[in-house]
């Protein structure tokens, strides 16, 4: 699997930067896969709440109250190509969202349940969009008609073949198309509900795109509805054989599928793809780290921990132990990723510097902060040899390596960048001799851990607490955030932090 | 509600070739494989035809008279003098068409008691013009040879749906 999870995030790294370049970070639509999921849900069910009033359920007036929709262009026409584009866009989007984050490997450990909830989202998904071009009748929906209901037929539940209600003219009542619109506005109903769960173990989830991407991709859709409507095709007779139709390879790959391979390989293929989609959190064991634990004499119960948390694994309850804070910090192991992140806004973790060690409030078991300092030691001690100027100390991400890019920098690697204390700047800067330090790690958009360069940029632009010491100056630390594809644009930055430092160096010297 | 100010404005305007060309990909990917390419599902010069039946085979074993004793042991309300099986006999349909045998499907009735419908389905395509389909049935409890054996004679015209039906009572197939 990690072949193929390799191979897809370089694509996906390529593309993300392409789109970088085009349309700017804030409207990357790469780096909003999930929210514009949801974007495009409401399109959909905006515009179909409006379709669903002049619509006629009947087999005889259906497709003739679609027409007439259709062809009042100005405003239904361009409603109904809406709530069509809308949903091929939902596909696309949320395929994309399934493969970029299989790539970036956002379903292992604790985060298994984002991925398998998902996986019944996919159904529910086709269901709702299969059922919508069936309301149409027109010969795609009939063509759609038989297919699915012959699929259904294979199980052999029902009393009779249900495939036999579309046999013939005459054979098909307007029964039914209550069923189908009930089942259009019932199934969405339930991936709503679906997606809904689908976050519930996120803190934060992205639900709304940025602003501008949403214009944009409201735009797109439009100009799409206005320059190639959706229409329907002829009217469905079953005394007819549908013969050419324009599928919409978003919704209906499968039929053809069914065509070729017939009910018993389909069904096999679909429901074995999917339990196979299932398994993926468990296929692979990445290495099991322990939670972080909360050291309660030490913690003051600030809440920081739980605010910054991506997953919702550190709850606020009240104080046991007799200390006079009104909260503690429990930690939910089962929840917990290890990404260190909130052991880096701790506001009690001490200096590293200090003559008694490192305390915190919370710690990573498998790199607790003592095991960082050492870390940092040995690398500052790597740095001694080097001149003045050049003493470059690098804290950076395990997920986004960058060894070519960083040769002849001391780097020490953090579970997440956002896990290290500020005060560790500090530290190096004033009493482990660096002259400068870089923070690198995952682009902004690519972070493993999601909020990790939000929340330390944050903290290093003091809008966040615990806030950079005012003693460190501005010139000596940067913050570089690269994909493992961007490795020539962070080696142009650590020349121009090597630069910037030699001339701050030959200023300070000119001055002395 | 959604507010469109002046800074949304020149967010939006910010970087335009650039986004009108992600987004213009965008949208051409969603309005082409929304239908295209076209997908020929019948060939053409070509018809269908269906069929779907719900047979009832004959019974198992055939029905006996129950004797005075039997009936006297029973309670009032059940005192049927007949004593039938409901287990029905599995329906075996041959469908050959022009010489060869195209479809071929034995049915067990449905039911736990086994006592209910045998169900038929098929579909497919035919050649426009005339074929000769050869119908064989079996729904009773026989060992050799079919109840029904029926040549059913089709006009196939493209693009058109011909039914296969079957008379219960006539007991003979026939094409729509």
């Amino acid at each position: 699997m990690k072949p193929f999870q390799a191979v897809l995030r370089a694509i996906f790294f390529r593309l993300e930067g392409w789109g970088d370049r085009l349309a700017g970070p804030e409207a990357n639509p790469l780096y909003q896969l999930g929210a514009l999921g949801y974007f495009f849900f409401w399109i959909v069910a905006a515009t179909g709440v409006y379709l669903f009033i002049p619509l006629e359920t009947s087999v005889v007036r259906s497709w003739s109250s679609v027409e007439a929709i259709t062809n009042r262009w100005y405003w239904d026409g361009i409603l109904r190509s809406l709530h069509r584009y809308g949903s091929d866009a939902m596909v696309i989007v949320v395929g994309l969202h399934l493969l970029r984050e299989f790539s970036l490997d956002r379903m292992t450990g604790a985060r298994w349940f984002s991925w398998f909830s998902g996986i019944p989202l996919l159904w529910l998904l086709y269901i709702s969009g299969i059922s919508g071009y069936w309301l149409v009748w027109d010969q795609l929906a009939q063509y759609i008609a038989v297919i699915t209901t012959e699929w259904v037929d294979w199980f052999g539940i029902f009393g009779n073949k249900v495939a036999g209600n579309f046999l013939m003219r005459g054979s098909l009542t307007d029964r039914f198309f209550t069923l189908l619109i009930f089942i259009h506005i019932a199934v969405p109903l339930f991936l709503l509900f679906g997606a809904w769960i689908h976050i519930l173990r996120i803190a934060r989830p992205k639900i709304n795109p940025p602003k501008v991407m949403a214009m944009w991709s409201g735009l797109a859709l439009v100009v799409l509805s206005l320059a190639f409507p959706a229409v329907s095709h002829p009217e469905a007779d079953l005394g007819l054989v549908p013969m050419q139709l324009k599928l919409d390879w978003y919704y209906l790959p499968t039929y053809p599928m069914y065509d070729w391979l017939g009910a018993g390989t389909t069904w096999a293929a679909l429901i074995g793809f999917s339990f196979f989609l299932s398994l993926f959190p468990w296929l692979r064991r990445p290495e099991k780290r322990a939670a972080v634990a909360v050291d309660l004499p030490n913690c003051n119960g600030c809440t920081r921990c739980a605010s910054v948390c991506p997953y919702g694994a550190i709850n606020m309850v009240a104080r046991t132990d007799g200390l006079p804070y009104q909260r503690a910090a429990v930690v939910s192991p089962n929840l917990c990723t290890s990404c260190g992140i909130c052991v880096g806004v701790c506001p009690t973790a001490t200096h590293p510097g200090g003559p008694e060690g490192i305390t915190t409030g919370i710690d990573l078991p498998h790199l607790p902060l003592m095991a960082l300092r050492a870390r940092a030691d040995d690398a500052l001690k790597s740095l001694q040899d080097k001149p003045k100027g050049e003493r470059i100390l690098a804290f950076s991400c395990e997920h986004a390596p960058q060894e070519d890019a960083l040769n002849g920098v001391a780097q020490v690697k953090l579970a997440c960048t956002a896990m290290l204390p500020t005060n560790f700047l500090d530290y190096a800067l004033n009493d482990g001799g660096a002259d400068g330090v870089l923070l690198t790690g995952c682009r902004n958009g690519d972070c493993r851990h999601r909020l990790g360069p939000q929340w330390l940029d944050q903290r290093l632009g003091t809008i966040h607490e615990p806030a950079v010491r005012a003693r460190i100056p501005e010139h000596k630390v940067r913050i570089v955030w690269a994909a493992p594809t961007q490795s020539d644009m962070l080696g142009r930055e650590l020349a121009d932090f090597r630069k910037s430092l030699a001339d701050a160096e030959k200023k300070g010297a000119n001055h002395v | 509600m959604f507010k469109f100010t002046r800074a949304d404005f020149r967010a939006f305007m910010q970087k335009f070739p650039g986004r009108l060309l992600t987004f213009g990909v965008f949208a051409l990917g969603i309005g082409l494989f929304s239908q295209w390419p076209v997908y020929q599902h019948v060939q053409p010069n070509h018809g269908e035809i269906k069929f779907s039946f719900a047979l009832t085979g004959q019974r198992l074993a055939a029905c006996r008279e129950r004797t005075p004793e039997e009936l006297a042991a029973l309670p009032p309300n059940m005192r049927a003098k007949k004593d039938c099986a409901r287990e029905r006999t599995p329906v075996t349909l041959q469908i050959a068409l022009d010489g060869k045998n195209h479809y071929d499907v034995t049915s067990r009735p449905g039911g736990f008691a086994k006592d209910g419908n045998s169900l038929f389905y098929g579909r497919f395509p035919l050649p426009a013009g005339a074929h000769v389909l050869k119908v064989k049935l079996i729904d009773s409890p026989r060992t050799e040879g079919y109840d029904v054996v029926d040549d059913v004679v089709l006009e196939v015209k493209a693009g058109e749906i011909t039914v296969l039906r079957f008379n219960t009572v006539e007991r003979r197939f026939t094409a729509l």
